[in-house]
């Protein structure tokens, strides 16, 4: 495993990231104006005509054109339709149109659907060449400011060396989604409210695609809280800049429950092996820290708590139980393999499971067990 | 060599092992080296060279086992650095781009080799005595790996120094290197520092009939209809205006910089939409349209690539003619069918702007179809290479579409720098 950071810098309080606000709608509005007269046409074309509006700066406007495509769908909808249209429509070139009519309708009469279904489904997951079609409602202009601003700080968390996130209300879910992407996060109390420094995918030496992605999906989470903040580091570049997110920024309704089935299925194993098991413990303190178990189980008159690791460095899990420790309580480390290099070794005499796909109940309880004899000697 | 004050020892690149423990030995200092690149258990069989194949590895050797070999597309440079690995009889690490050369390389060395086969990419992370590679999974592994192997075969070797970035190669200690390209790029320096210099090159024009198929390579003029050629008057007039006036005032800017200082101007958007539409008029225009058919009639039957310029272009060919596209939106699983299919001779068309290009396992064609390319020479000696591979009786067919007194006549006579004047028209 690479080096990456367990007790990051915080960034520093940088420039406003630059998000659309109350003030964008009208030139949003006549975008959708365009969008709503190429009903039917070629993405791509309609995409054309939409820039030669020039109503915005066109990063902006390419911002507005990926919310529209994502309220409009298609793609992932039309996919496996259009794999089977042209499986069964390409295949040596029809050089007349008698030629071209006559495959045409012998995948019509395959697929049981008109000449003019299966021109249509074709084309109909690739982003240029799919017809736009329009949502039952028309595209409201700040639902689309909202979904380009969460887009452009999802960007931004992907080029990030490391991220603060501080929250106020609940974090619970926030923490609970950062665990479940595996993320390296240290948490504290900070008054009222929770801060989670996360180590940003620059600071990875590896899978850095895969981590980004994975921090970019907590966004939605941290806009359920009740207020945030947002600090980070990143580099698109041309050198290292701190930005910031403002507790005012625009941003789609948030998600505020997060289904881990890993650790359901966990809870429910060692549920049929007749524990007790506690699916949402509260965090435990440490100092200033805190130490957020995924779950915890009785076992022989004491109290054993679970975390689930994905990323991880030898000192990220050293932190972690010593945060534990300071708390006075007894844990097992869930450790994921898929996420791991084959060189990648767990440090010894340290409680861990290691797991693909799903934490054996066995293996866990023997850990457990170990760690409730004590070290030995 | 730099000092490391915290280790208090000297610290150099994985790469000058080789050159560092020589020049100890020179100066007769004792040095405890716990570096044992690991001898290959058991024979690697390559198949046997042809003269160039022979030439390129004997000069490579002559080199001091360090250099880049350059032959053209299909000619077989995989060959060439088995027999280098069952030459030297050592560790071999080969580095490839892409994870359609990583199966690639896989299928050809197991075939040469009868021990299992380390792959690092696509999910894979297995290492052994001889592995292959992607360039991303080699930046996260060399750190680990780097004192195994004693010979790193870099293919598409024109790549070190950007896609395959240099640190890979200062990481690995491996002495002997071995550079494979159709494609040598224009600066060297980066190839000949971690890599070495050029030490064999053979262009398509010298193993054409020989190495290489036979080949024919005809240009068919295309006139644009008159209103296609008053758009394209239009919009290029308005276009070379303000590339003209940007070049009086900042002489030397390259086009880069003119785009960027074109976005900050409606002026200057103006005349870089123009140059978009100018570009779409000679794309795909009724005569190329017309010339392609005849073309596609003609050879029916025969496994033809079609080259566009653009995406857009690829599927209005595949919308009109029910052909099927080979773009980066066709997804692996339909592609390998596509492909397939293609092989079979049931779909004998594909057509494609840029993932044909390089790096991609293409099954072997008889006829190329550029519709529409660039300038680059890089790109046309590997589009071209895409139906030189050998077969007896073979003679190799490449039309190359180009509209009269346009842009694309420029575009054509540079690009055919990359080949040599004999199979020029």
């Amino acid at each position: 495993m690479t080096a990456a950071a367990t007790e990051v810098d915080r960034p520093r309080a940088g420039r406003e990231l630059r998000l659309l606000d109350a003030s964008d709608t009208p030139w949003i509005a006549a975008i959708v104006d365009e969008l709503v007269r190429g009903a039917g046409e070629r993405w791509g074309s309609v995409q054309a005509e939409i820039e030669r509006l020039e109503v915005a700066s066109p990063p902006r406007i390419a911002s507005i054109v990926q919310a529209l495509r994502r309220l409009c769908g298609g793609r992932a909808r039309n996919a496996a339709a259009a794999r089977r249209a042209r499986a069964l429509v390409l295949g040596a070139p029809a050089l007349d149109r008698d030629a071209r009519r006559a495959r045409i309708a012998c995948a019509a009469s395959a697929l049981g659907v008109g000449v003019e279904a299966v021109e249509q489904m074709l084309w109909s997951d690739l982003a240029h060449e799919r017809p736009v079609v329009l949502p039952e409602r028309r595209p409201d202009a700040c639902v689309l400011a909202a979904l380009a601003n969460e887009r452009t700080i999802q960007r931004a968390l992907r080029r990030a060396h490391d991220v603060t996130i501080r929250v106020w209300g609940d974090p619970r879910h926030v923490l609970h989604a950062a665990a479940a992407r595996g993320l390296i996060a240290a948490v504290a109390r900070d008054g009222d409210a929770t801060t989670l420094d996360i180590s940003g995918p620059l600071a990875m030496l590896h899978q850095t695609a895969v981590y980004g992605r994975a921090l970019a999906g907590l966004v939605p989470y941290i806009a359920a809280c009740d207020e945030f903040e947002l600090a980070l580091r990143c580099d698109f570049g041309r050198g290292e800049i701190a930005l910031r997110v403002p507790p005012t920024a625009l941003l789609p309704p948030g998600a505020s429950r997060v289904r881990w089935r890993l650790v359901d299925r966990l809870a429910a194993g060692l549920g049929k092996a007749g524990l007790v098991v506690d699916r949402d413990p509260p965090p435990l303190v440490a100092g200033a820290q805190l130490a957020i178990p995924d779950l915890a189980f009785e076992r022989a008159g004491a109290r054993i708590h679970v975390e689930v690791i994905g990323f991880w460095t030898e000192p990220y899990l050293a932190t972690k139980l010593a945060r534990y420790r300071a708390a006075g309580a007894l844990v097992v480390l869930c450790l994921d393999g898929a996420r791991m290099h084959a060189d990648d070794t767990p440090p010894p005499r340290v409680p861990i499971v290691l797991f693909t796909r799903s934490i054996a109940v066995d293996a866990l309880l023997a850990v457990a067990d170990d760690a409730l004899r004590g070290p030995p000697g | 060599m730099t000092w490391d004050h915290e280790l208090a020892a000297w610290r150099a690149p994985a790469s000058s092992h080789a050159a560092l423990r020589a020049r100890l030995a020179d100066e007769s200092v004792r040095v405890s080296d716990e570096i044992r690149t690991i001898a290959l258990a058991g024979a690697v069989s390559p198949p046997a060279l042809r003269w160039y194949q022979r030439e390129a590895l004997d000069a490579w050797t002559e080199a001091g086992h360090r250099g880049v070999v350059a032959l053209p597309t299909g000619s077989g440079k995989t060959i060439v650095a088995i027999a280098a690995i069952a030459k030297l009889g050592v560790a071999a690490l080969c580095l490839v781009p892409t994870r359609v050369l990583l199966d690639q390389w896989a299928r050809a060395l197991a075939a040469t080799w009868p021990h299992p086969i380390g792959r690092l990419g696509d999910g894979d992370h297995a290492v052994a005595p001889i592995t292959i590679a992607t360039y991303a999974s080699a930046i996260a592994w060399a750190p680990r790996i780097g004192d195994r192997f004693g010979l790193v075969v870099v293919d598409e070797a024109h790549h070190v120094g950007g896609w395959c970035p240099s640190e890979v190669l200062e990481m690995l200690v491996a002495p002997a290197r071995l550079g494979l390209t159709a494609t040598p790029p224009d600066s060297l320096d980066a190839l000949a520092r971690h890599v070495g210099p050029v030490v064999a090159a053979m262009t398509v024009g010298e193993l054409v009939g020989d190495g290489l198929a036979e080949l024919d390579v005809v240009t068919l003029p295309i006139a644009l209809s008159p209103a296609e050629r008053k758009r394209y008057r239009r919009d290029r007039g308005t276009f070379a205006e303000a590339y003209r006036a940007y070049q009086r005032t900042s002489r030397g800017a390259g086009w880069r910089a003119f785009v960027t200082a074109s976005a900050r101007s409606r002026g200057g958007r103006e005349a870089l939409a123009a140059w978009r539409a100018s570009r779409e008029v000679i794309a795909y225009p009724a005569g190329k349209r017309a010339a392609l058919r005849e073309l596609l009639a003609r050879h029916a039957g025969e496994r033809t690539i079609v080259f566009t310029a653009d995406n857009a272009t690829a599927y209005a060919i595949a919308r009109e003619l029910l052909v099927m596209p080979i773009t980066h939106e066709i997804g692996r699983g339909e592609r390998e069918a596509m492909l397939a299919r293609f092989r079979s001779g049931e779909a004998p068309v594909l057509v494609s702007s840029q993932v044909l290009d390089e790096g991609f396992d293409v099954p072997d064609a008889d006829v190329a179809i550029v519709v529409g390319g660039t300038a680059s020479a890089r790109r046309h000696v590997q589009r071209i290479g895409r139906v030189l591979r050998p077969r007896a009786g073979k003679r190799a067919r490449v039309y190359e579409l180009v509209v009269e007194a346009s842009a694309e006549i420029a575009q054509v006579e540079q690009r055919r720098e990359g080949l040599m004047p004999a199979v020029a028209p």
